[in-house]
């Protein structure tokens, strides 16, 4: 039997991930940003006088509520994308935009419970924000759902980019619900003037959301690379069938 | 092509002119029916390109009005007869003269007899032979057929070139099959499709069909509106004649009111509006998901949706048409539910906003449920996945319905319903647009 060679494949080659220049530049990038993030949250910022300490919570609560938006954003940019030009390349980034988005909604809902522990006294309540985050949530969850039931690929692509560009609807309505909605939840701390907020903390909040968005572009390359070499994998399991059979 | 993972066709290029028949010969999984239905436009291409007429790609629907399709499975209601499943082709068609081309084609294909027999009781091969007259149906300048010679007799076997001569005598004709006798008794060139590459057969003899006047005047496909309607009676006729959906939606909506007002009335004691209000906008949602499921499966299980998307229809019609019938069918549970439980809990709810609040939620509900279940037709566990897929989107409608239903049972001030209702008829126009335009992306494989 011929040895099917890796180097025939499509993508990005076999070099060691790290000694690419874009992936060693965005490590270092990463390493930088978060390490400052983690400095000025708990050092440079100064203590909330209501709250004192448990505020702190929400330098990683809103830049995981801000890349939900964003990553769900770029689902249904690589959705319709996909839609338009068929390319799967958009599919693999709507794909891993998907994952990372449900992780950050999960990570700003865990750490909004928390929180809300602490200054509303209960874990949950049926607040329009919380509540259109928790439906958002869903929405997202079910677009996985959806990839994982569907065994065709080209099938499964089409599908999920339907969801991905109806998905989208619900961002908005989130964003919006503090606004349109009476509720507990505070408006938006950054594009709100009026917010309040020092300008030592507003300082550490902006570099805490720029350094999760740079975690979220690190992640969504690797998953797309990771995604890639799943394809890649199914290409050559198929390559080796067909040659099998012709040898047979 | 890819189908999965496996590339299915390699460089397939054939051109048909017209009156020549071509048959494609080859083993198990050589890639014909994946080529038919590539050609016939249910099936995308990665690379290449098939064209109609010289030109015109099959995904236009107006392309589409000159192609005679037939699969695996003949694209019958089994609720339907012989001859109504025909009177619904050739009213997608717009096939000039339909009723005397409908006998014609009954007679040409023998079932004259069985003509108003429903197709439920016929058999595999009578199907079949149906089948064949619904692809010849409007004189087509161009015919598919998938294995034309399964599952018929040696009788229909030996009718198949009559059929073809009498139905469709100018049509280019490509189709498959096992037996190359029936290619020759159909006097039709042989190629040979194996591992996705065609090959011609050495033996063949070039013999053209030299094209024939048309028998009648060329299909005119109907407009966009007239084909929505046409498809919303023929699924009312069925829903009729097969009683499946509403009865049963009747009796869970019912069982609904009963199960759920027993468990809340328990929990809640004297709340009973607010149980009614509950019970009311659960079983509502949860009866739209129900039916909602079946809605693209039962076309799809049929085979009946390849038939619909073969048609010479913009496909958001089809998704319009099976919005119609979900809202009708919704709004129609919910007014039942509202008298159900007026009775059973003594409330006045069967008043004008609440029945107003039911069919405009109907309206909105379907919106989403329509797309989202053409999206699980493909998928394993469409049952299970439907309601995850589906619901959350709908919350907003559960949100709004029970405010308008509240404020009108005055358990809240009345004053903030002409917003809910602004929110519902949003829902409905938003989800109506996104499923217009994203429906013909779910549409083909």
């Amino acid at each position: 039997m011929r040895e099917v060679r890796t180097t025939e494949l499509p993508g990005p080659g076999r070099r060691a991930v790290l000694r690419e220049p874009a992936t060693a530049a965005l490590y270092a990038a990463l390493l930088l940003s978060m390490g400052l993030a983690i400095f000025m949250a708990f050092l440079f910022a100064p203590a909330e006088r209501v709250q004192a300490e448990v505020y702190r919570i929400l330098f990683v609560h809103v830049p995981s509520a801000w890349l939900a938006f964003f990553a769900f954003g770029v689902v249904a940019l690589g959705s319709v994308m996909f839609l338009i030009r068929g390319r799967s390349r958009w599919d693999r980034l709507a794909l891993a935009s998907a994952e990372i988005g449900v992780l950050f909604t999960t990570l700003c809902l865990v750490t909004g419970s928390i929180w809300g522990r602490s200054v509303w006294g209960v874990w949950w309540q049926w607040d329009p924000r919380l509540t259109t985050t928790l439906i958002m949530w869903f929405i997202y969850v079910s677009y996985l759902a959806l990839r994982s039931y569907i065994d065709d690929p080209d099938i499964r692509q089409r599908m999920a980019s339907v969801v991905g560009i109806v998905g989208v609807v619900s961002v908005p309505i989130v964003w919006f619900s503090v606004e349109w909605w009476r509720s507990l939840h505070p408006t938006p701390s950054i594009t709100n003037p009026g917010g309040g907020m020092p300008p030592e903390m507003l300082t550490a909040l902006l570099v805490s959301v720029a350094a999760f968005t740079v975690f979220y572009i690190v992640l969504v390359r690797q998953r797309m690379q990771l995604e890639l070499a799943v394809a890649e994998l199914g290409i050559l399991r198929e390559r080796l069938h067909e040659r099998n059979e012709e040898t047979a | 092509m890819r189908l999965g993972q496996r590339n299915i066709l390699r460089g397939v290029s054939l051109a048909l002119a017209p009156g020549e028949r071509m048959a494609i010969v080859g083993p198990n999984g050589a890639g014909k029916t994946t080529l038919l239905r590539a050609l016939a436009g249910l099936l995308r291409p990665r690379r290449g390109r098939v064209t109609l007429r010289g030109s015109q790609s099959p995904e236009d629907p107006a392309a589409r009005g000159g192609l005679g399709f037939l699969g695996h499975r003949p694209p019958l209601y089994p609720h339907l007869t012989a001859r109504e499943n025909l009177a619904f082709a050739a009213r997608l068609q717009g096939v000039p003269d339909a009723a005397e081309r409908i006998q014609t084609a009954l007679v040409t294909v023998g079932l004259s007899a069985d003509a108003n027999r429903l197709v439920r009781h016929f058999s595999r091969g009578m199907q079949q032979r149906l089948g064949l007259a619904l692809a010849l149906l409007p004189e087509p300048d161009a015919v598919l057929l998938d294995e034309p010679d399964a599952s018929l007799d040696s009788a229909g076997v030996c009718d198949l070139p009559g059929m073809l001569d009498a139905l469709a005598p100018h049509a280019a004709v490509l189709f498959s099959t096992h037996d190359e006798r029936v290619a020759h008794a159909l006097g039709a060139r042989i190629v040979r499709l194996q591992a996705g590459r065609l090959t011609d057969d050495p033996r063949n003899k070039p013999d053209p069909v030299p094209p024939a006047a048309r028998a009648q005047s060329r299909p005119r496909p109907p407009g966009f509106g007239r084909a929505v309607w046409a498809m919303i009676a023929k699924d009312a006729r069925v829903e009729w004649r097969a009683r499946e959906q509403v009865p049963t939606l009747l009796m869970f909506t019912l069982l609904a009111a009963v199960v759920f007002d027993m468990a809340f009335i328990a929990a809640l004691g004297s709340e009973v509006a607010a149980v009614a209000v509950g019970v009311l906008w659960i079983s509502v949602l949860l009866a739209a998901t129900l039916a909602g499921t079946r809605l693209f499966a039962t076309e799809f299980e049929r085979g009946t949706l390849d038939g619909l998307l073969v048609a010479p229809v913009d496909p958001s019609g089809i998704y319009l048409a099976k919005f119609v019938l979900l809202a009708l069918e919704t709004a129609f549970v919910g007014v039942a539910q509202l008298v159900f439980l007026s009775l059973l809990l003594n409330v006045s709810l069967f008043q004008a906003p609440t029945i107003g609040a039911v069919v405009l939620a109907a309206a909105a509900i379907s919106a989403i449920l329509a797309l989202q279940s053409s999206l699980v037709v493909s998928a394993r566990a469409r049952e299970m996945l439907m309601p995850l897929l589906a619901i959350p989107p709908a919350v907003p409608v559960l949100l709004a319905g029970v405010g308008i239903t509240l404020g009108a049972l005055q358990v809240t001030p009345a004053g903030q319903q002409g917003a809910w209702f602004g929110l519902l008829a949003v829902i409905a126009v938003v989800f109506l647009a996104l499923g217009t335009v994203l429906y013909p992306h779910a549409a083909r494989g």
